[in-house]
Order: C-alpha cells, then structure tokens, then sequence
C-alpha cells in the first residue's frame, strides 16, 4: 500500500506532506505497520524462547502443549492488535500518532508528538523490542554456546538437537535481519532522547543500508524516501560533498601559496594590521609577505558604519594623514543629544567628559575611508584579494592554524558542481589575524575550536540600519551630531538614533537606527522601527523633500568589556570587531578595532621575523598581543564604560541606565569596584509570540518611509543566483516546526533584507520558509538571534552581497 | 617576420580583445545632480558582462591551440587595469591600457574605440578581434561595427557559436527569429552575444599570477588617434517612476475611473 502512495506521490511529497499524514489511509496503513511489526517481533521472541528451552534444557519436556501454544499465540496476537490500534481509539492522548511519529511518512513533522504519544512510542520501540530483542538475542548466543559444548560431549539426542538445530538456523537468519533493520532504530531513538544533533542524511543513509535487507521493508522503506525531497539547505557544511555521488571524480586539490601574514578582512582592522606590519618590514628593511583577503567585490564594500571617527588609533598609525587626503572631510561642529517622545524633543545637555560628547571627532562615509586605507597598504606592498572570501580555517597537524582556504566557486543551487567549478586556494601564513567583523563565521569555529570564550560572558548585538539622503540645501549644516534615544521603542528595549550632516561636495546626511539584539517581542521588526522613527517631527522636517540614495545594515558588537574572549591561539589572533571592541556608549569601535590590528601587528612582527625563533606550534603563538592589549588604551576605555550597556537591564530601562550612567560614569568615571552581567545570548531573550503584542507599524508613504525591497535594492545587493543558499539550516524541519509555531517566525523581522518569508505551501496548508539569499546583506543578524540557532551564516561566492559606496 | 598567410596556417593568429569597465549591472544608477550623466565615484565596478564571454571565447580558442596570443585591451583612466587584470586572470596573454581620462573619457564613444582598436590592430598585426556585442551602460552595440568598417574586415556580429577553421570563420549568428551561420575569411570582427559561452571564473590564483603578466601603457596620440567626440550629451534624466495604480471593485468601476482619466 506504501508502495503504491509512494508512486503516486513520487518526486511531490512535500506538496502531499501534510495532507498525506492527516488522511485515514496514513492511519491505517501506519497501525497495519505497528501490528505487523509489534505481533512478528513477539512471535519471533516467543519461539526463541521456545528453541531456546527445547535446546538448552532437552529432558525437561518443558514443551508447551498444543493448547498452550495457541493461547498464548492468541495472546500475542490481541496484544499486537491493542498496540496497534490504541493510538487510533485514544485520539485525545495521541492526536495524529501514526501522521507524527515518522511510521507511515518519513519526514520530521511539524507538529510535534504529544507528551502522551512519546511516552508511548518510547514503551513500544525502547522498552517492548528492545527487551524482545535482548531477549532473541541472548537466547540464541545461549543456545549456540550449548549447542558447541553438548555437541562434543554426547551423540544420544543428537538426532532430536539436529532437527530442531536446523530449524534455529533458519530463525537466526531472520532474527539477524530483524536485529540489523532495529539497531540502527534504536541507536536513533536513543540518540534522540538524548537530543543529540542526527545529520539527517547519515541517518536516512543508514536506514536505507538496512532497508536491503529487512524482512518487513515497509518501515525502512518509508523512512527513506526522504531523500528525494527538496532541500531547504544545499550547502556542503551541511551535506559533505565527499559522500555525494554527483561530486564524484570532481579533482578536489586547492593550489596553495605561502605568505608570512595572512589577513581575514579588508575593513579598519585588518587593513590597520596590515599597513602596520609592512611599516616595520620597512623600518627595519625585512622582507615581509603579508596578503589580505576581502570578500566584498572591492575594499570598503561591504563596511557599514554611522560614522562618527575619533581619529586617535589613525593619527598613530599613519600621523601624515590629512596630508595622504585622507576622506575625513567633516569635522562634528555641533552636538544633540535628545530623548523622543512620540511628538516631542527633549533635549539632553551633554557635558564635558560624557562618551557621548564627539569634540575632536569627524563624521566620516566609512567605506570611503576603508577605500583610502587599501590605498595606503597597497602602497606599502600589501597584497589586497577583494572578491576573494575566506571560507575556511586550516590546522596543522599540532592542532594549530595554517592558514585559511577561499571559498570555492561554480557550485548549482542544488548542491552539484557546475561546469565552470573552480576549488578555492590555500593561503598558508606564520600568521593568520582575524579581523571578520562583527560576528564573522570563522571567528565563530575558532572560539569552539580553542574554546576562546571559558572565561568570558557571551556576546551581546545589536542591528544598525542606515540611510543616506541628500536632503535640501537649506536644512543642511555640515557638522551637526544629532542622536536619540527613547521613541519609537519601548524603555526597555535599548536602541537610539543617530543623524550626521556630512560635508561632501552635496547636501548629504547620514542616519541610522540602532536596535539591541536582546529585545524580547518577536513581532518587534527594527527596519519598521527605524521607518518609523524617520516620521518624528524633528526628523521629518530635516528629510522632507529630500531624495534616499543608499541603505544597508549591519550588526553591531554590544558586549564590551565583559565579552571579549581570549585573543590569540595557536596560529592565528582575533583583531577587531570579530572580538568586538565596540564602546558602546560613545557608539564607536573604529578606532579600538585599528588600535588591536596595530596592536597585533607589533606584537607579531618580531616573532615573525626572528630567524632563531624556536617555536612550539607550527603555526606562531603569540600572547604579547593579548598582553599588549591590556596594557593599551583600548582596555582602560572598554573597562570604564562596561557597566552602562548592562546598566539598561533594569525594570526603568532606558531611564535607568541613563541615571546609571548619570552617576556613575560621570561621576565615578567608571571606577565603581563592580562589573555588571549581560543577559545571556540574544537568541534566548524572545519571548513565545503568545505572550506578546503584535506591533501595529503605520504603511510607508513612498516619501520618507519605505518598503523592505525598495530599500534592499539600494543597497545594490547581488550574489550569483545559482548557488547554495548561504544561509544554512542545521535542520531544514526547525523553522516552520520551532520558530513560526512559537515565535511567529521572527526572522521574516528581524533580518533587514527580507531574506527569510514563510510562504504557504503548495497543498494550502501548513507553511514552508523560504530563504531569498541573493538578498542577503552580510549584517549576520540572523546567526545571532535566531532563537532556535539553526541558522549558520557561511560566506557566498566571493564579491556577493552588497555594493555600498561609503556606508 | 614570416609572410603573413604563412603565419595563420601556423596557428600562430592573435587575437585582440576589447574589455570595458562599466558600472555593476546590480548597482542602481543614480543621475548626477547637474544631470551631466550618472555618479561613478565609488560605485561598484565591473567588466562588461559580454566583454567577459569575448574574453572566454579567446582564451578557448587559445587553449584549442587554434590562436597563439589573446590581448586584451581597455581604453579609460588608470582603474580600467582592474579590468585588464581580470582579463589576465581569465587567461589573456598581456594587457594594453589606452589611457584615457578626465572629460575626454566622458565624452568616449564607440567611434572613438574602434578607432583605437583600429590602429591596435594593425600595430599589434592581430588576425581577429573578439569584442562584446555591447556594453550594459551606453547600449550602444556600434563598437564591433564600426572597428570592421573602418579596417575593412569582414564582422561576425552577435555571435552565439565561433568556429576556426584554417583562415575562416565560421559563426553561428542570433538574428531576429533564428540563427544565421556565416563563413568570414581572417582578418576578422566578431562580436559575443550572451549565449556564446559560460566564462569562467577569475580564480584567485590566477589573479596572483596575472599581476606577473605585463600592461602596456600607450595614449591614443600615440596611436594617431584623435579622441574628441563629435556629441554633446544635453541631460542625463532618470527614467519616469512608475505610477501606483488603482483596485477597482467592478467592471462599472473601472469604466468609470478610465472614462474620468479620459482614455476612453
């Protein structure tokens, strides 16, 4: 009957998914399945016990007569048939047993089994089989073993122990299929229980050795076909190409180069590393490799920022600056500072000595700046690779970093090698430094990797959303800081504006939004936020008549002090906001960010370039980095402001934290003897939707507010469309199952791309999500506050993503 | 120098291919304030996309061994090396850079170009030139043309299938409802259309070693060639923004909304 539903279902199940097991047919074939499994399970444990009796104790006679032997055969059989049938009659504690528990449909449901269902699906494949099994098993080891040793000694009933010794072998064949098809099932169960991580593939894979050689297929058989379902995630993190067969004879080899640094990340760190570590080659005339590679299509690309610069860690790294033309055209003039409410301004005067106070600062476009800093290297000789992502990390033997590998190229949707399939290409370094950005991908294997984060609290984000306009001449006053806090969030929701009239050669102003990652309403969406936010009186009057040219967005570190994790492991260090030195009360981590790429620059150099260095890994150790870092300025302005962020926590919120800060930082210059503690992970902080009200935000008007995709397309978002999809699931099942059913599926929110939509499934009911990667603007908010993490966010084909021009 | 039929019966032919930066085809353009022409500063640049198949077709015929040496060539300010570079990266042999810049680079034009791949032409003794059959920010589609005409070559144009056969061409045309094939006799213009190939991937490795493969530099006086353009560009406007329409309920409704916006 399977079989037949399988033809006609072949190659469409997930259309019938859902419909297939709600109908009667799944019902009845899923108990006819459970009767024939349960009563052929007894039957086989029964008559195991019989040979093993009639063997093991011959002149006992404990042979059951005929009568008995019917009664308990009917026994079984009523027993089979309550099994089977239970789940079926007690609707009210199974609900969709059969639909649910995977028997009659081999899929993951996205309902889950209830409490009752589990319980009694555990009873039946743990407890019943496994003691049935136990039980054949034993007996038949038993009774070989006194098979061996009565066979030598006597040949009386050796006619009588032949008979029923032929009759054994002919049982054991069977109860060794049996035992091979129910292993793998129980070890699965087991496992399940245990909630371990099952790769869906070994497991469909495993079933399906067995299904070869089952006696009664129709279990494995169903459980198999999951394979010809499309796949949400296609990408080899998750499915290994080494076991797919379309992969197969693919030449594999990565040409590899040798470089003496290798640098992860053309943005302010990575580069600031780089120029500084080929002043030194220069100052003390060593030849010196250093090579960097950048995603983005070119450098600068891909960086976001507000940008309010404190020129400190530039003005060390290259004094010349104004002089190289370096793009820090608009120093701040003027400083607001205000709390929104829905209507009103409320001016916050900002006194000498507070973090927010930006005298000395120059608002910069970020990009353009990074732009001009590649310039800089490439003039010392760094070799700059953008397009080129890093995509992997490389350990030597010992265990330490080698280097890291690009990604590869010419991959189909689906997972298969194009024609034009290129492998990506080793880069082998001393040295490997870090400098990914907020949250980057590599960072995230290395801290399991060397377990980076012991001793550390975990990271918190937040997303910044930005806007350029170019706005009427009249209201433009190039110079001017304005930020906000308070409308349209909540108290205790942390977040704030910013607003800079930027001196470029046009009327340019440049805001942004930013929203803490540990927000607690799913229904809480910060693009909407900071579309709304642009409707306040003082703002609108600044945008009105004025023309959006560019938008993007990207997360933000938040976890300060308490949150940076060890710095430097075998091979490789972290710089930037890949540890996250982000000051989050001054709204800046440009600066820390180059002052740690210069840091471990200086800290690398000597190492790298003594000749009669002896050194333990085969890849550099270097803990000077770490050391030089906590005696740098970067430590002491990190540990005075630790407490604010935190600070917020509070039942006032925002208003707390503001007097928190009031008193204590102003006062006591951060020297308070304590440090507060973060939340805990963002991705924990949702609330289930049920519990929270929806968010009612107005339409936008076309004018100053916008949709999602009109603003994504200015972002110049594109990635190659043939290509897995870069954002990958652990497990395809858990978003429609965890994070739509509990949290009403935030992602479709919280991303700022529109990356992630649930749309209905073909049948009509139920949804599927449905993951638009080429929309993807590299922000990694979804990584983070995803709150099942099933998502991992893993780099695209190199120069993908967004095409900012001085975000 | 051996005589030059002897030559191409050598398999020693050199192909010259044109690549042109233009603006990301993902980018939105967004019109210069003084409506001059679009904003380039800082804007994402790329290779042509039809350049890229050119490049491709010229670097296979080159690993078929049916050609000796594949150059690739751009006309513009110092950043076009990036393009020449990608090209190298492709498999092109060497790169020339015809610099141009400053307001004689705004006002470029195909004229200009061919005039220039001309005199490439005959200084370099090319056998064929491969260009794309148009560039994705002027949509011109004259380049190819108008480097035949003025070399007197035969021209292959909107090529979907390129054949070398001794010294004559065989190209499979997209025309209008159909596919035309053609023999050209060498010297010849062939100009890519989309479906002449898949071009392959600059891979970082070739990236490296085509920083080792040498960029000539020259100027279009060098060439003889006078780039001053004969057009003037009036304005640059963005395209009208679609108006949003309107639901209606009924047929009566919808009669009555056009009879009130005058169409009928």
């Amino acid at each position: 009957m399977i079989g037949a539903y399988d033809l006609k279902f072949r190659g469409e199940y997930n259309r019938h998914a859902q419909a297939w097991m709600d109908s009667v047919p799944c019902q009845v074939i899923g108990s006819l399945a459970m009767l024939s499994t349960e009563v052929s399970v007894l039957l086989l444990t029964y008559l195991t016990l019989e040979k093993y009796i009639c063997i093991v104790y011959p002149f006992r006679y404990l042979t059951p007569g005929r009568r008995r032997t019917v009664t308990i055969l009917v026994v079984i059989w009523i027993l089979g048939f309550v099994i089977a049938f239970l789940p079926l009659v007690c609707k009210g504690v199974f609900r969709n047993f059969y639909g649910t528990n995977g028997v009659c449909f081999p899929l993951h449901s996205e309902q889950p089994e209830t409490l009752g269902a589990q319980i009694y699906s555990i009873v039946i494949f743990l407890g019943l089989n496994l003691v049935a099994f136990l039980i054949i098993v034993l007996s038949y080891g038993s009774m070989f073993y006194n098979i061996q040793r009565t066979g030598t000694q006597t040949t009386k009933y050796t006619n009588h122990i032949k008979k029923e010794l032929t009759i054994a072998k002919r049982f054991f064949s069977i109860v060794i299929t049996d035992s091979l098809c129910w292993i793998p099932i129980f070890i699965l169960k087991i496992l399940s229980l245990m909630e371990v991580e099952i790769p869906a593939r070994r497991c469909v894979g495993a079933l399906k050795a067995v299904q070869a050689e089952h006696v009664a297929p129709q279990v494995c058989s169903t459980r198999s076909s999951s394979s010809t379902l499309s796949r949400i995630t296609t990408h080899y993190s998750v499915y290994p190409r080494d076991k797919d067969p379309r992969w197969e004879g693919v030449e594999m080899e990565r040409f590899a180069d040798e470089a003496d640094v290798v640098i992860v990340g053309g943005g302010p760190a990575g580069l600031s590393a780089a120029i500084r570590l080929k002043q030194l080659a220069n100052q003390h005339e060593k030849e010196l490799r250093v090579c960097v590679v950048e995603k983005a299509s070119q450098i600068g690309a891909h960086t976001l920022s507000g940008a309010c610069l404190e020129p400190t860690a530039l003005s060390e790294l290259i004094p010349d600056w104004k002089e190289r033309g370096a793009p820090l055209n608009t120093p701040v003039t003027e400083d607001k500072f205000s709390i929104l409410t829905e209507k009103y301004r409320i001016p916050v005067p900002i006194l000498p000595g507070l973090p927010m106070n930006n005298h000395g600062n120059y608002l910069v476009r970020l990009g353009h700046f990074v732009r001009w800093l590649g310039e800089q290297a490439e003039e010392l000789g760094v070799e700059l690779y953008p397009g080129y992502a890093a995509s992997e990390v490389l350990f030597h033997e010992d265990g330490s970093v080698k280097g890291i590998a690009t990604n590869d190229v010419g991959i189909a949707k689906d997972g298969s090698p194009k024609d034009v399939f290129e492998r990506g290409m080793e880069l082998h370094a001393k040295v490997t430094l870090f400098g990914e950005g907020c949250h980057g991908h590599l960072a995230k294997q290395l801290y399991k990797q060397f377990n980076l984060r012991g001793n550390c609290e975990p990271q918190t984000y937040a997303i910044g959303l930005k806007e350029l306009w170019v706005i009427d001449e009249k209201k433009w006053c190039p110079g001017r800081t304005e930020h906000s806090v308070g409308w349209p969030l909540n108290r205790n929701t942390y977040g704030g504006s910013f607003l800079y009239h930027l001196n470029e050669g046009e009327p340019l102003v440049a805001l942004g939004f930013v929203v803490g990652l540990d927000y607690t309403n799913p229904y809480l969406s910060p693009f909407r936020e900071f579309q709304r936010w642009k409707h306040h009186p003082s703002i609108m009057s600044t945008l009105e008549g004025g023309n959006r040219i560019a938008y993007g967005a990207r997360a933000l570190n938040e976890g300060g002090f308490q949150s940076i994790p060890k710095l430097t492991f075998p091979g490789g260090m972290l710089i930037g906001c890949s540890p996250g030195f982000m000051n989050v009360p001054k709204i800046k981590g440009t600066h820390t960010a180059m002052k740690s790429g210069m840091l471990a620059a200086e800290s690398a150099f000597s190492k790298i370039t003594d000749e009669n260095l002896q050194s333990e890994t085969a890849g550099l150790y270097i803990p000077e980095y770490e050391e030089a870092f906590k005696k740098s300025w970067i430590w002491k302005e990190l540990y005075s402001v630790r407490n604010i962020r935190p600070s917020f926590h509070n039942y006032f919120g925002l208003y707390g934290g503001m007097v928190y800060t009031g008193i204590f930082y102003w006062i006591l210059r951060g020297k308070e003897p304590w440090t507060l503690k973060h939340n805990g992970l963002d991705a924990d902080q949702l609330k289930p939707a049920k519990d929270c009200t929806p968010i009612e935000y107005p339409k936008p008007d076309g004018k100053i507010s916008f949709d999602l995709l009109s603003s994504v397309a200015l972002s110049g978002t594109n990635h190659e469309h043939d290509q897995p999809p870069h954002l990958t699931l652990k497990d395809d099942s858990v978003p429609v199952a965890q994070n739509l059913a509990i949290y009403d599926g935030p992602e479709q929110r919280f991303c700022p791309a529109g990356v992630y939509e649930y749309v209905p499934l073909e049948t009509g009911d139920g949804m599927r999500l449905q993951i638009n990667a080429q929309n993807c603007v590299h922000c990694k908010t979804c990584d983070i506050k995803d709150p099942s993490q099933n998502i991992n966010w893993v780099v695209p084909e190199g120069s993908g993503g967004p095409a900012y021009n001085g975000m | 120098m051996l005589p030059l039929r002897f030559r191409r019966v050598t398999m020693s032919a050199r192909v010259l291919v044109g690549v042109k930066r233009v603006i990301d085809y993902a980018v939105k353009i967004r019109v210069k304030p003084d409506r001059t022409g679009v904003v380039t500063d800082g804007v994402k640049h790329s290779m042509n996309p039809f350049c890229e198949i050119a490049v491709e077709e010229a670097v296979k015929l080159k690993e078929k061994k049916l050609v000796k040496e594949v150059v690739a060539v751009s006309c513009g300010p110092q950043q076009v090396q990036e393009t020449i570079r990608t090209a190298l990266a492709m498999g092109a042999d060497r790169g020339i850079h015809v610099e141009v810049s400053g307001k004689d680079y705004e006002t470029l034009g195909p004229l200009q170009v061919s005039k220039i791949f001309a005199a490439l032409a005959k200084k370099e003794q090319a056998d064929l030139i491969i260009l794309g059959k148009q560039a994705i920010d002027d949509d011109c589609n004259q380049t190819g043309q108008m480097t035949a005409a003025l070399l007197d070559w035969p021209q292959g144009t909107f090529a979907s299938e390129v054949t070398l056969e001794a010294d004559k061409l065989k190209v499979v045309r997209e025309i209008d409802g159909g596919l035309e094939t053609i023999k050209i006799k060498l010297p010849a213009v062939v100009t890519a259309d989309l479906r002449l190939n898949t071009p392959r991937y600059a891979t970082l490795p070739n990236i490296m070693k085509a920083k080792k493969k040498k960029i000539v530099n020259v100027k279009p006086a060098d060439l003889g060639v006078d780039v001053s353009s004969r057009l003037e560009v009036l304005k640059v406007d963005e395209p009208p923004q679609r108006q949003s329409g309107v639901k209606v309920e009924t047929v009566h409704d919808l009669v009555e909304k056009l009879k009130e916006a005058g169409r009928i």
